[in-house]
Parts: C-alpha cells; sequence; structure tokens
C-alpha cells in the first residue's frame, strides 16, 4: 500500500510561489517536475488556483464617492513645518554638551587623582599625631576605693571615709593626697594611667567633715595592682584635682581612649570633600542640559510620530 | 501626462495633479480598504484618511512604485480603521419607526442588488469568500487580498507591509489554507469546484 504524502509548509509555500508565478525558472522547472509525481501537490494547486481566481473574481466595488480634496481641505490639511527635525537637533546637541561636561569632569578628576593621594596621604600623617595628642592630654583617674568603707561615707562630719565636704587632692602617689572640700566624692572621672595601682584607702584615713585632710602615702594606701585592671591612679608631678569621680565603670572599657581633640571624626569629614568628585559645570547646568534633551527628544519624537 | 509628471507637480502644490493622482487609485484602494474592513462605510473612511495621509507625506516619496507606496498607506489607514472600530462599542441595528416601535423591515435595509435567485451560485461563494476573508486575521488578511484581489506581487506586498518577502510567503500560504479550510465548512452550499469529493477527502 502506497504511504499518503504529506505536505509541508515549504511544500505548500512553493506551491503558492508556483500559483502566483514567483518562482525563477530554476525553481518552477523542479517544482514541476515534482508536481507531476505528486497526487496531493496537485489537489492542492487545483484548490488553490480555484480560491485564487475566486478572490479575482469578486466584484469591484466602485467607490462611494471621490475622495479628491478640495482647495479648503488643502488648505486644511496642508503640512505644517516639519518640526521634528529641529527639536532632535536640540535634543542631540544637549545630549552632546553633557557628554563634553561628564568627560571632562572625568578626565579632570583623572589627572587630579594625584594630588588627591598627595592630600589622603598627609592626612594618614596626621592620624597618629592626633592619636599622640590624644596621648599626650592629661586623662581623667580611674579612682577605685579600697574598702567599702570608704565609698560614699562621710558628709557633714563623718567618721570614715572620704568625702562630705573634703577636696580630694592627689599630687603624685608619693606624695600628699589631699581629701576635703564641700562636695561629696561619690562619681569621678575614671581613666586609666599605665604608672600606678589602685589606691587603697583604709578606713580609718577617712576623716569627713569641712577639714582639709593630707593623705600621706602608707603602707596602707599603697597602690593594689591588678591584672584585670591597669593602674588608674596617675602619679603626674603636678597636682591634679579630681572633679567629680565616676565609679564602678565597666573594666572591659579600661585602657580605650574615650576622647581625643580634635575628633578623628572630624579629620576625616573634613578632608572627604577633597576625596569627592569635583565638578566643572554647576548641577543646575547639567539639569538643565538633560531637561531639554529628555524634553526636545520627546517631543521630537511626537512630531515624528504625528508627521 | 505621465503618472511620475503629476508626482512631480504634486509635490511642487499642484492641488490638480494631485487629485488626478487620487482618481486614478482611488477605486483600488476603496476596494482594497472594503475587502480588508468589509465594511463599505469603514473602507470609504480608510481610503478617505489614507487620502489626506497621502498628501501630508507625499514629500516623503522616494521613488519606487508609486501604486505600492499608495497601498501602504491605505494599509496603515485599514490597521488604524480597524482598531477605532475595536475600540468603539457595536450599536446593534434595531430600527424603530417616529413612535419608537421596531421595524420588521426598514427601507434603508432594503438590499437592492440581485436576489439570491438570479445569481444564486455567485452570490453564495462571494457571501462565503467575504465570510472567510473576515475570519482571518488581519495579517493573513490583508496579503491575501494584496496578492489575489489587488494583484500586488510578493515583492510589492513586502514593501507595502514593510516585512521581507519570505513573511509574505508564509503568510500567503497559511491565508490560503485557512480560506480554504473556511470555504470547507460551507460545504453544500458553494459550487462544486469547491466541494472535495469524498475520494479526494480521503
Amino acid at each position: 500500500m502506497k504511504r499518503q504524502e504529506t505536505l509541508s509548509q515549504r511544500d505548500l509555500e512553493l506551491l503558492n510561489a508556483y500559483l502566483d508565478d514567483a518562482l525563477n525558472e530554476k525553481e518552477r522547472k523542479q517544482f514541476e517536475e515534482r508536481l507531476a509525481r505528486s497526487l496531493p501537490l496537485q489537489k492542492k494547486l487545483k484548490e488553490y488556483t480555484q480560491l485564487k481566481v475566486a478572490l479575482r473574481e469578486l466584484p469591484k466595488q466602485p467607490s462611494p464617492r471621490n475622495f479628491t480634496l478640495s482647495p479648503e481641505q488643502a488648505r486644511a490639511y496642508k503640512p505644517g513645518p516639519k518640526l521634528y527635525p529641529a527639536f532632535s537637533y536640540v535634543a542631540l546637541t544637549a545630549v552632546l554638551l553633557l557628554a563634553i561636561v561628564f568627560s571632562s569632569e572625568f578626565f579632570f578628576n583623572q589627572f587630579s587623582t594625584p594630588m588627591a593621594t598627595q592630600m589622603e596621604s598627609s592626612l594618614m600623617e596626621e592620624e597618629p599625631l592626633a592619636v599622640k595628642s590624644a596621648d599626650e592630654k592629661p586623662e581623667p583617674l580611674i579612682f577605685t576605693w579600697g574598702y567599702p568603707g570608704g565609698m560614699g561615707m562621710g558628709g557633714g562630719a563623718g567618721g570614715s571615709g572620704l568625702g562630705g565636704g573634703s577636696t580630694f587632692t592627689i599630687t603624685s602617689i608619693d606624695e600628699t593626697v589631699k581629701v576635703g572640700g564641700d562636695e561629696e566624692v561619690g562619681e569621678g572621672i575614671v581613666t586609666p594611667t599605665p604608672e600606678v595601682g589602685i589606691l587603697s584607702v583604709p578606713p580609718d584615713m577617712g576623716t569627713g567633715g569641712g577639714d582639709e585632710q593630707v593623705v600621706t602615702p602608707s603602707p596602707e594606701a599603697t597602690p593594689i595592682p591588678t591584672e584585670a585592671e591597669p593602674p588608674i591612679l596617675s602619679a603626674t608631678p603636678e597636682s591634679v584635682t579630681v572633679e567629680p569621680l565616676i565609679l564602678g565603670l565597666q573594666e572591659d572599657k579600661a585602657g580605650q581612649i574615650i576622647s581625643t581633640y580634635p575628633q578623628l571624626s572630624d579629620q576625616a569629614e573634613k578632608a572627604e570633600p577633597a576625596r569627592m568628585w569635583r565638578t566643572l559645570v554647576s548641577d543646575k547646568v547639567k539639569i538643565g542640559l538633560a531637561a531639554m534633551a529628555a524634553l526636545f527628544g520627546i517631543l521630537a519624537l511626537i512630531f515624528y510620530t504625528k508627521r | 501626462m505621465t503618472e511620475q509628471d503629476l508626482i512631480e507637480q504634486a509635490l511642487e502644490g499642484d492641488l490638480d495633479a494631485f487629485n488626478s493622482l487620487v482618481l486614478q487609485y482611488q477605486d483600488l484602494a476603496y476596494n482594497v480598504a472594503y475587502r480588508i474592513m468589509n465594511d463599505p462605510a469603514a473602507a470609504a473612511d480608510a481610503t478617505q484618511e489614507a487620502v489626506i495621509s497621502m498628501y501630508r507625506k507625499l514629500d516623503t516619496y522616494r521613488g519606487g512604485s508609486f501604486k505600492s507606496w499608495f497601498l501602504r498607506i491605505v494599509t496603515n489607514a485599514c490597521y488604524d480603521e480597524l482598531r477605532r472600530i475595536n475600540r468603539r462599542p457595536s450599536i446593534p441595528l434595531q430600527p424603530e419607526n417616529s413612535e419608537g416601535e421596531l421595524i420588521d423591515s426598514a427601507e434603508w435595509m432594503e438590499d437592492n442588488s440581485p436576489g439570491p435567485e438570479q445569481n444564486a451560485s455567485n452570490e453564495e461563494i462571494q457571501q462565503a469568500i467575504q465570510s472567510c476573508l473576515e475570519n482571518l486575521e488581519e495579517k493573513f488578511r490583508i496579503v491575501l487580498v494584496l496578492v489575489d484581489i489587488s494583484g500586488e506581487d510578493y515583492a510589492s506586498v513586502a514593501q507595502i507591509i514593510h516585512r521581507p518577502i519570505g513573511t509574505v510567503k508564509s503568510r500567503l500560504s497559511r491565508a490560503r489554507q485557512k480560506m480554504q479550510s473556511c470555504l470547507q465548512g460551507f460545504g453544500e452550499l458553494l459550487p462544486e469546484k469547491f466541494r472535495l469529493n469524498d475520494e479526494e477527502k480521503s
């Protein structure tokens, strides 16, 4: 039994081209050879020929009227000036100007890069100085009382502890420590210093009241070095007035720089503009050019599509 | 006066020359529009729009076949008109008399063309073809109308629809396939030459 030949889309396209006389001589001969052997092709050719003839024979519809233009219509529909080329040129010019501005700024900043690096390096050099100056600054003291009895005791004519109206002056670990004044000693600024340890004050040393007390370093008042806490009592040669003291700071904060002046972050902020993109043309001009490019580009597109 | 002379004079602003070109091609334009749109009024609107558009765009004509260039404008106008019709809600035809009552057979609905009994086979096949044309997708319909009704060659159609010749061939092939299938659906209504006998069907 002979297998039914199926026509592909390509076969049908060739058939249509043959029907419409759109094949060249070689293609036409090849197709005619195949057509002579293929019944499905012959059948399809017959169908398409009938269809083509039927479509050609459809009655021509006479125009219901003339579609000519009157002079009035011609004036009304007269094409106006073509604005889209002008708009497109303006938009293109704005885009080019923007490109020139940005590329100029880019190259300007590229050439300026060594200068910026130099400034950065000088800043880097300044930073250790800042740290150094922070180190040199007289540091607040961390003062920890050795005995609970010495904490907040006093006031008025309290018998023990350092407090009350005493002033407390530390000259050095080897020198006289003055305690007295009007303020109660309960809080203070705490800053560790490497030289000394914790000053312990025995309970019997605390003599409150308004009297000026002189604490002479003695075996009772010796620094107690601890591993956890760095030495906290500064042994500076000059007298240091502690006011007020802060007690009970976290141990893990000991040894850290609390603050420096000038602030490092301030310096960084001041240095930031030097590293920023430097502009040659103001932003307003750039925005104006961009807006002009966008506006005239859109107008050109509208006029182009409506022409 | 040749077509090229008319075009040059029209380009110089001669309205008479332009109208001569319109008269030369308006029947072709209207027929193409009518077969694409299957609506006389819409076809007339599309043709008028095409003429106005041609008047405005005449300076963009860069030589070649003026007929193809104009048919391209016509098909574009048909596309626009079809889109406009699709957007516009359809209103059913319900003829009423002055008192608002429905009329069974309004005068303007009368068909004055020869009746089916006078030219039965031609009417039937024309109606069937027009119905099948209407059911085709626009892109297939336009190619079929341009090739089989307007008689354009593939190159011209490619220029008119602004697509490669390969696209024209494939669209035409599919359009004829669909038309053939559609016409077979009319069965006994069609003349014998459009029917497939049992042997052919198998």
